[in-house]
C-alpha cells in the first residue's frame, strides 16, 4: 500500500510540476534557513562549554557601584590574582591572564631579525601555568612549569606552522615589538573555535613585567587601576559552589580597600564561564542576537508550512476525484490521510535534502561573514553531530505533521459522491476561516521583519550620521609601536612635510574607541575620592585641533612628555558639582598615582559608541601612552600619500610591519553586532517575504478557480478588470489590516526593548509602520494581481463553460 | 439482499430543500439483476449512492444481506463496501496518476491482499474485460469504451456480491455500451447481484425486473422475462 502511495505521489508530483516546485521551494527556502541559524546559533551556545572542569572554572570580573549607576569590566587590578590565590580558600587554582591584541613578532636567527608578523587577533596571551590546569589546554611539547620562567613561550600548533613550517621550533628565539626576545619552550594544541579564552603565542605571566617595564613599575601592584584585559581565571574546589566564593569576596574587598567610598562602590563578580560567551556586560556578545535568529529561524519555518498548507489544500480541489474514488473503492478516512502525509513527506524529504545540500554550500560564506564581523570561525564538520542530526530529523517530521495533517485531514473528509461530482465547494474544503487566519499570520511575519528591518537600519542611520561632537573623516591612524620621544618628534615632523598632510596628532586612542582606561580620581583637595571613576585619554597638544573638538574653558594642553596638564570634559565638570567650567581651571586632578593641572574644559564629545552616556573625562598628555598616530589628510590623492606614510613610518621602525586604517572605518566596526543584526534580519525578511508570496500565490489561484464562474457572470454584466481584480483585491486588503493590528504592537514593542540598549536612539515613528503596511500591500498587490489579472482578462465565455 | 424501507433524502442548502428520496422502498434479491429508470433528478443516482453506502440516508431503514446498516460509521461502511460492492459510474472515475494495471489492482490493496494473489486476480480479470494488452497504459491513453471495460474490471477484481452501475453506458457508443452490458449480464449470470440505473430501455432489457421511480418515490415494477 505504501508503495501505491509512493508511485501516486511520485506521478501527481511529476503532473504538477509548477505546484510541486512552488512547494519545494518554500520549504526548501525556510529549510535551509533553518539549518544555518541553528549552526550559527548552537555555535554560540557551545562556547567554552568543552572544558572538562568546566562547571568550576570561573573568571573573577568588577563592577562598580556608583550613584551614576553600575559599570563593568571583565578585568580585575593586575595584584588581584595573588591575593586571591592566598586568600580566598575554595578557590584551588587562580590564573591572572593577559592579552595583548597588537604585537609584531621578529623572528630571530642568530641575534638578527629576519622575519616579520603582525598578530593583531588574540595574538600574544601572557598566562599562569595554573591556566593549564584550570582549562583543557593540551601541551604538545614541552613543560608548563616552564611558564614559572620570564621570556618564554610557547606557540599553538598553528602558529609553529605559520613561522617555522615543519621545523622544530623549540628552542627559537622571537623578538617581540623589537624589545624583547623570548624563547620558545614548548607547543600547545591549537584553541578551539569555540572558546572566548585564547591566544597564539602563549608567553609566561612573569614576561609580562619585561615585556611592559612601565606596567610592572606603575601598575602590577596598584590596586586602584584596571585593565579590561587583565582577567583572573580560577578552578574551584569541587563541592564548592559559585554562591560560597561569591559570598567571600566583600570581606576580600574589604581587606585591600581602605577608603570607605572604594569599599562602598567596588565589587567582584565570581563569573561562570559559562556564562562568559553572552555576558554583554563583560564584553560578551549580546544573547539577544542569538535569540532573535532563532525566533527567526522559528517564524521562517512556520511560514514556510503555512505556505505549504495554503498550497495543498488549493491543490486538494485537483485531487477531488481520486478521493472519491478511493473512498469508493473502501479506502478509510486514516488510509487517505495517511497517503497525503505520505505525499507531504515526499516533498519535505526531498526539501530537507536540498536544503541540506545547500546549506553545505552556504555555510562557508556565513562563517567567513560572521568571522569577518565578530571574529568567530565556524568548522562545519563540528557543527553536524549527532545532536544536529536528531534535531534536523526531528524537524522535518514535524514540519511534514504540521503541513501535511490539515490538508490530509480537508482532503481525506471529503464526501465521496461530491468529490466525484468534482463539486467540492470552499464550505467543504474546511472553510476558508482557516486558510485566511493562515494568510494574516504569514502577513504578521513578513509586517513584523519589515518594520524590524526598518526599525534597525534607521537606528544604524542614526548612528553614523549623528553628531558625535568630533571630526573623524579623512583621518588616517597607523600604530605606534615604540614610545621614544625624539623618534616621535622626528616622525611628526617628517609627517607634516608631506603636504596632503594637515595635521598630525598622538593618541593612545581615537575620541571614540573601545578600549578605554577608567581611573578613580580625586580632585582639587577634596579628602576623598570622587563617587564616579574617571575615564582617562592620552593625547598630544594636537588632539583637539585634528579632531575638531571644541575648547570651551582655559586652553589646550602644551607640549609636554609626561602627565602634568589636562583637559576635561563638561560632563566631569558637572560631575565635580562646580557649577562652571572655569571653576576647575588650575585645580588639581589626582588620578594614576600623579596630580595633574586641569588647563582647560573640552566640549562633551562621544567617548564610546552611542550605546552609553558620555563620561567624565581627562585628556592628558604623556608619551608612554601613544600608541597611535592620527594624520588629517587631504584625501585628493590618497594612496599616494599612504604610500609616502608608509615609507617615512617604516624607516622610523623598521622591525615593524606598516598598518593603517580610516577612522571612518573603524567606527564602522563599532557597530559591528548592529552591522550583522542589520544583514541577519534584512535577509531573513527578504526570504520571508518570498516565502508568503509563494503562498499568497497559491492561495490566489485557488480563489481563482472558485471564483472563475462569479468573474466570468460579472464580466457578462459589465464588469471592468479594475472591478474584478478588487473582487480579489478587497479581501487581501482586509487580510494585511488585520495582520497590520497584530504585527504593529507585536514589533513595536520588541523593537522598543532593544532600542532599550542605546543611550542615544531613535524614536519609532508612525511612519515606520505606514511604511511596513505599504510595503506588505503591494508586495501583496503584485502577488495577487498577477494572478487574478489573469482571471479578470479570461474570456468569459469559456470561464462560463467549464460549470 | 438489499431490502430498504421508507427511505428519505432530503438535500438542504441555504434557502431550498430539495427532497431526492420521498419514503422510497424497495428490495433487492441475491443474483438478480435490477434496471432503475426515471426522468433526470429523480433521485436514481441518490438511491444507488445510499445502497453502496457512500450516502446515508435521513429517516428509514436499509438492510444489507439482513443486518440493519442505516446507522453504521463511516469506518464500518468503507469496510463493508470494499467486500461486498463494486462501483461502475458513467464517467468511468479512473485514477488520472494510475495505470489501468494499478486502478484495478486498488481495491485489492485495500482488502490487504498480497502481492502473488493480486497479480493473479488482476490479470485474471484484465483478460476477461480483454484489455490485458493495455495494463501498463494511463486511462487517458484508452478509449471510452477500454475505460469503461477497466472500470468494470475494477468494480467486479474483489469478486463483490453487488454490483452498483449508474448510467455504466451514458458516456458510451451503442457498440461499446453493448459490450459492458454483456460484461454485467455475464458476471450477473455467474452469481453477481446487479444493480444499475440506466435512461436506455436497451440497455435496461438486459435486466430482470425494471424499478421505475419519479420525485423519489417508485411509481411502478416491470418484471421482464
Ligand atoms: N449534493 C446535493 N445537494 C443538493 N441537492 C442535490 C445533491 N445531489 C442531488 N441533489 C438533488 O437531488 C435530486 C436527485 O438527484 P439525483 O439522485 O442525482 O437524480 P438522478 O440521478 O435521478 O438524475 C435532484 O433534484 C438533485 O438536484
Ligand atoms: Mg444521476
Amino acid at each position: 500500500m505504501l508503495q501505491n502511495y509512493l508511485k501516486i505521489a511520485y506521478r501527481t508530483l511529476l503532473r504538477y510540476k509548477a505546484y510541486t516546485a512552488l512547494n519545494v521551494l518554500g520549504l526548501t527556502l525556510g529549510l535551509t534557513c533553518a539549518i544555518l541559524i541553528y549552526l550559527m546559533v548552537s555555535f554560540h551556545l557551545s562556547f567554552d562549554k568543552f572544558h572538562s572542569k568546566a562547571d568550576r572554572v570561573v573568571r573573577i570580573v568588577s563592577y562598580f557601584n556608583t550613584p551614576d549607576g553600575e559599570f563593568y569590566t571583565p578585568g580585575v587590578p593586575a595584584p588581584l590574582g595573588d591575593a586571591a590565590r592566598t586568600e580566598i580558600a575554595p578557590l584551588e587554582k587562580v590564573s591572572m591572564v593577559y592579552n595583548e591584541d597588537n604585537v609584531t613578532v621578529a623572528l630571530i636567527e642568530n641575534n638578527v631579525p629576519t622575519k616579520k608578523f603582525k598578530e593583531d587577533n588574540g595574538g600574544l596571551f601572557f598566562v599562569e601555568p595554573d591556566l593549564f590546569s584550570i582549562l583543557d589546554l593540551k601541551i604538545l611539547k614541552g613543560n608548563v612549569q616552564d611558564l614559572t620562567q620570564p621570556n618564554v613561550v610557547f606557540l599553538t600548533e598553528k602558529m609553529a606552522k605559520k613561522y617555522y613550517g615543519d621545523k622544530d621550533p623549540i628552542g627559537k628565539i622571537l623578538r617581540l615589538d623589537a624589545r624583547l626576545n623570548v624563547k620558545i619552550v614548548g607547543i600547545v594544541q591549537d584553541f578551539p573555535s569555540n572558546t572566548d579564552i585564547k591566544g597564539s603565542i602563549i608567553a609566561s605571566y612573569l614576561t609580562r613585567d619585561t615585556y611592559s617595564p612601565e606596567w610592572a613599575k606603575h601598575m602590577k601592584m596598584h590596586w586602584g587601576g584596571i585593565n579590561s584585559s587583565t582577567q583572573c581565571f580560577a578552578l574551584l574546589k569541587p563541592n564548592t559552589n559559585i554562591e560560597q566564593v561569591q559570598k567571600l569576596t566583600p570581606a576580600f574587598m574589604a581587606k585591600h580597600y581602605t577608603s570607605a567610598e572604594e569599599r562602598k562602590s567596588r565589587f567582584l563578580y565570581i563569573q561562570p564561564i559559562s556564562n562568559i560567551h553572552f555576558n554583554e556586560n563583560y564584553n560578551g556578545m549580546p544573547k539577544s542576537i542569538i535569540t532573535t535568529l532563532a525566533i527567526i529561524g522559528l517564524l521562517l519555518l512556520i511560514t514556510a508550512c503555512i505556505n505549504f498548507i495554503n498550497m495543498a489544500t488549493a491543490q486538494a480541489l485537483k485531487r477531488s476525484k481520486e478521493v472519491g474514488v478511493r473512498k469508493v473503492m473502501g479506502s478509510s478516512r486514516g488510509q487517505l490521510f495517511w497517503q497525503f502525509i505520505a505525499e507531504t513527506a515526499i516533498i519535505t524529504i526531498l526539501a530537507g535534502l536540498i536544503s541540506y545540500l545547500l546549506a553545505t554550500m552556504l555555510f562557508p560564506l556565513l562563517s567567513n561573514w560572521q568571522e569577518g564581523i565578530i571574529g568567530y570561525r565556524m568548522i562545519f564538520s563540528e557543527l553536524i553531530d549527532l545532536r544536529f542530526g536528531v534535531i534536523f530529523t526531528f524537524t522535518i517530521v514535524l514540519v511534514i505533521f504540521i503541513s501535511g495533517s490539515y490538508p490530509g485531514f480537508v482532503l481525506s473528509g471529503f464526501n465521496p459522491v461530491v468529490a466525484l461530482k468534482g463539486k467540492i465547494s470552499t464550505q467543504s474544503l474546511g472553510g476558508v476561516s482557516i486558510r485566511k487566519a493562515l494568510v494574516v499570520t504569514q502577513f504578521v511575519i513578513t509586517q513584523m521583519l519589515i518594520i524590524g528591518t526598518i526599525v534597525v537600519s534607521s537606528q544604524m542611520n542614526y548612528f553614523i550620521t549623528s553628531e558625535m561632537g568630533f571630526k573623524h573623516d579623512a583621518i588616517l591612524q597607523m600604530p605606534v609601536p615604540q614610545q621614544d620621544a625624539t623618534k616621535l618628534q622626528t616622525l611628526k615632523t617628517q609627517f607634516k612635510e608631506i603636504p596632503s598632510i594637515e595635521k598630525v596628532t598622538y593618541i593612545w586612542t581615537p575620541p571614540m574607541s573601545q578600549s578605554h582606561n577608567t581611573t578613580n580620581v580625586k580632585y582639587d583637595n577634596r579628602q576623598t575620592d570622587e563617587k564616579f571613576s574617571l575615564n582617562t585619554k592620552f593625547a598630544d597638544e594636537d588632539y583637539v585641533g585634528l579632531y575638531g573638538i571644541k575648547i570651551v574653558a582655559g586652553r589646550n594642553i602644551a607640549h609636554i612628555d609626561t602627565m602634568r596638564e589636562t583637559l576635561v570634559n563638561e560632563e566631569l565638570v558637572k560631575r565635580l558639582g562646580e557649577k562652571s567650567n572655569d571653576k576647575v581651571l588650575n585645580k588639581i586632578l589626582e588620578f594614576n598615582g600623579r596630580k595633574i593641572t586641569i588647563v582647560g574644559v573640552v566640549k562633551d564629545y562621544h567617548v564610546e559608541t552611542l550605546h552609553s552616556k558620555i563620561p567624565p573625562l581627562a585628556i592628558t598628555s604623556t608619551t608612554n601612552m601613544y600608541h597611535t598616530v592620527a594624520v588629517k589628510m587631504n584625501m585628493a590623492d590618497a594612496q599616494n600619500t599612504i604610500k609616502k606614510l608608509d615609507k617615512i613610518w617604516s624607516a622610523t621602525f623598521p622591525d615593524f610591519v606598516f598598518e593603517y586604517e580610516f577612522y571612518d572605518e573603524a567606527i564602522g566596526k563599532m557597530y559591528q553586532i548592529e552591522t550583522a543584526m542589520l544583514d541577519l534580519i534584512q535577509a531573513f525578511a527578504l526570504i520571508a517575504i518570498l516565502i508568503g508570496c509563494l503562498g499568497l500565490y497559491g492561495l490566489v489561484s485557488f480563489m481563482v478557480a472558485q471564483k472563475t464562474k462569479e468573474v466570468g457572470v460579472r464580466k457578462v454584466l459589465g464588469a471592468s478588470v479594475g472591478q474584478i481584480l478588487w473582487l480579489f483585491g478587497k479581501e487581501f486588503s482586509i487580510l494585511i489590516i488585520i495582520a497590520f493590528i497584530i504585527a504593529a504592537p507585536l514589533a513595536w514593542w520588541v523593537l522598543n526593548g532593544w532600542l532599550q540598549d542605546f543611550q542615544y536612539r531613535i524614536d519609532i515613528g508612525v511612519g515606520i509602520f505606514i511604511m511596513a503596511v505599504l510595503l506588505t500591500g503591494l508586495i501583496a498587490a503584485i502577488t495577487v494581481g498577477w494572478q487574478s489579472s489573469r482571471a479578470a482578462l479570461a474570456n468569459p465565455v469559456k470561464s462560463l463553460r467549464t460549470e | 439482499m438489499l431490502k430498504i424501507t421508507n427511505l428519505e433524502k432530503i438535500y438542504r442548502t441555504e434557502d431550498i430543500e430539495t427532497v431526492a428520496l420521498n419514503k422510497i422502498s424497495a428490495d433487492v434479491k441475491n443474483g438478480e439483476f435490477v434496471a432503475i429508470m426515471g426522468p433526470s433528478g429523480c433521485g436514481k443516482s441518490t438511491l444507488l449512492n445510499i445502497i453502496g453506502l457512500l450516502d446515508d440516508a435521513d429517516t428509514g431503514s436499509f438492510l444489507f444481506n439482513n443486518e440493519e446498516v442505516i446507522s453504521y460509521n463511516e469506518r464500518k461502511r468503507a469496510d463493508l463496501r470494499k467486500r461486498n460492492i463494486g462501483f461502475v459510474f458513467q464517467s468511468f472515475n479512473l485514477i488520472d496518476e494510475l495505470t489501468v494495471y494499478e486502478n484495478v489492482e486498488l481495491p485489492l490493496l485495500y482488502l490487504g491482499i498480497d502481492a502473488d494473489e493480486r497479480k493473479k486476480r488482476v490479470e485474471a480479470v484484465l483478460e476477461k474485460v480483454q484489455i490485458m494488452h493495455r495494463r501498463n497504459h494511463f486511462p487517458q491513453q484508452l478509449s471510452g469504451g477500454q475505460q469503461q471495460r477497466c472500470a468494470v474490471a475494477r468494480a467486479v477484481v474483489n469478486n463483490p456480491k453487488l454490483i452498483l452501475a449508474d448510467e455504466p453506458t451514458g458516456n458510451l457508443d451503442s457498440k461499446n455500451g453493448n459490450e459492458v452490458m454483456e460484461l454485467l449480464t455475464d458476471l450477473n449470470s455467474n452469481g453477481t447481484t446487479v444493480v444499475m440505473v440506466t435512461h436506455s430501455e436497451h440497455d435496461a432489457r438486459y435486466a430482470h425486473r425494471i424499478i421505475r421511480m419519479l420525485d423519489g418515490q417508485v411509481v411502478m415494477e416491470n418484471v421482464l422475462s
